[in-house]
């Protein structure tokens, strides 16, 4: 498992226009990187098949029993779904789960190796950016699944950004869920026409890293 | 201070509707800037993603520090105040990757405490800097009554405040406690200054927490000041 530590393999001045045949090749590279990884699936997806649900969002927003800085989310000044908008290229992954993996929603994993999935999506998510970011798409940004403070905070009494002036304790790795932001990630993968384990509420683990 | 790799991107003779604008970018290269130019405000990059990076995932500042995102200007705020600008200088200054690509600089930034050989103190002078020039440039314009507003690049809170518990402007209502020095940075409002120092022509590389100072031959850090006359 590469870490956030590790010494990036390729860092790319950042240019003034993006060349589609090195967009294409880091995008390809980014998805393989993905599986390598650990993940079970993962494809390169462009804007349009970035799939919202506002029935998702709302269930999120409904969901406020664990909060965290990223569960519910709140922007008072910026729209989220205005900048995933703005994103052209992404790569979309899933971790193998079985079919009896709950939806934990934004709540505490007790579970604890459905915890390690977690904590592995998330890992994978930031080394997918990370790698984006310093091939010169400085603006890559990945979401993941869940609730951040369920996996990397469980021990908190709280999730301490949430107070005035207090930083994430988990700078760089706590981040917003697909699911905080309204896209289906069900709905995404069901459109790449993968094979997801049967039985579940919401049968996915996913994370979605933009590029470009 | 050696200008001869600096490119004025705007026409003389553009730029010349506004007579301090030459002046200021030459303030901005004596002041330490390694490369200053003319801009037109269209050529600002306003992006909505550039915030978020800021909070997604979180930067050790972000919700600390009143010109940090979620705080500080909206997208829409920023566009509103370029739109009432037709010029500014941007100008950028180089830190050595020895410096800001050093090993264990990112866990010092982060924990805000001091690493021993001294490059976080050195960082935070090259970031001190970049707030100084803006402030210049400002007071140069105000003085020729001119109306401006500058941008630097990071957070105030490092440069201004390391020593203070709390940001005071984001915590009390006695307001900035440096409102002379502190100003909002590019990015904090949005702008991708990164996208905007490629179409001018300077080498900027993304530098991050696990870069060496064999991954990028320099870092550069950013600054924005727009000018207007207005009419009275």
């Amino acid at each position: 498992m590469t870490s956030l530590a590790d010494k990036p393999e390729i860092v790319r001045r950042i240019s003034s226009h993006i060349d589609p045949v090195q967009l294409k090749k880091d995008l390809e590279q980014l998805r393989d990187k993905a599986l390598t990884l650990g993940a079970a699936d993962a494809a390169v997806i462009q804007k349009d098949d970035v799939i919202f649900d506002p029935e998702l969002l709302k269930r999120v927003n409904a969901d406020g029993g664990y909060p965290s800085v990223h569960w519910p989310l709140k922007y008072p000044k910026d729209d989220l779904k205005e900048a995933i908008r703005a994103y052209q290229w992404a790569i979309f992954f899933r971790m193998k789960i079985d079919g009896d993996f709950p939806y934990y929603g934004g709540g505490p994993i007790q579970n604890g190796e459905h915890r390690q999935w977690y904590l592995k999506l998330y890992e994978i998510t930031a080394a997918l950016e990370s790698s984006g970011f310093y091939r010169g798409y400085q603006l890559s940004l990945g979401l993941a699944s869940g609730n951040c403070r369920s996996v990397f905070c469980a021990d908190e009494k709280r999730c301490w950004p949430m107070i005035k002036g207090r930083a994430c304790i988990r700078p760089n790795m706590g981040r917003p869920s697909m699911e905080a932001t309204g896209i289906d990630a069900l709905s995404i993968a069901d459109k790449l026409n993968w094979h997801l384990p049967e039985g579940g509420s919401y049968p996915i683990l996913a994370g979605l890293v933009m590029i470009t | 201070m050696d200008d001869t790799n600096t490119t004025a991107i705007a026409s003389s003779a553009s730029a010349s509707r506004l007579d301090i604008l030459e002046p200021l970018r030459r303030a901005a290269l004596n002041r330490g800037a390694d490369d200053a130019v003319i801009i037109s405000a269209s050529d600002v990059i306003v992006d909505p993603r550039v915030r978020f990076k800021c909070m997604i995932p979180k930067c050790y500042m972000s919700g600390n520090c009143a010109h940090c995102p979620p705080h500080g200007y909206s997208t829409n705020e920023v566009k509103d105040i370029i739109s009432g600008y037709s010029w500014g200088v941007f100008f950028r200054v180089k830190v050595k990757s020895s410096i800001i690509a050093a090993k264990g600089l990112h866990k010092a930034i982060a924990s805000g405490i001091m690493d021993k050989k001294g490059n976080l103190l050195n960082l935070g002078g090259h970031y001190y800097l970049v707030f100084t020039i803006v402030k210049v440039l400002e007071k140069r314009a105000r003085e020729s009554g001119y109306t401006t507003k500058g941008f630097a690049a990071g957070n105030c809170r490092d440069p201004f405040c390391l020593f203070q518990p709390v940001c005071q402007d984001l915590m009390t209502n006695k307001g900035c406690r440096n409102p002379g020095l502190s100003s909002y940075s590019m990015e904090s409002c949005g702008m991708d200054a990164y996208t905007m120092a490629a179409h001018v022509g300077w080498d900027q590389y993304p530098i991050g927490g696990s870069c060496e100072p064999d991954s990028v031959p320099q870092g550069s850090l950013m600054g924005l000041v727009f000018v207007r006359r207005d009419n009275k």
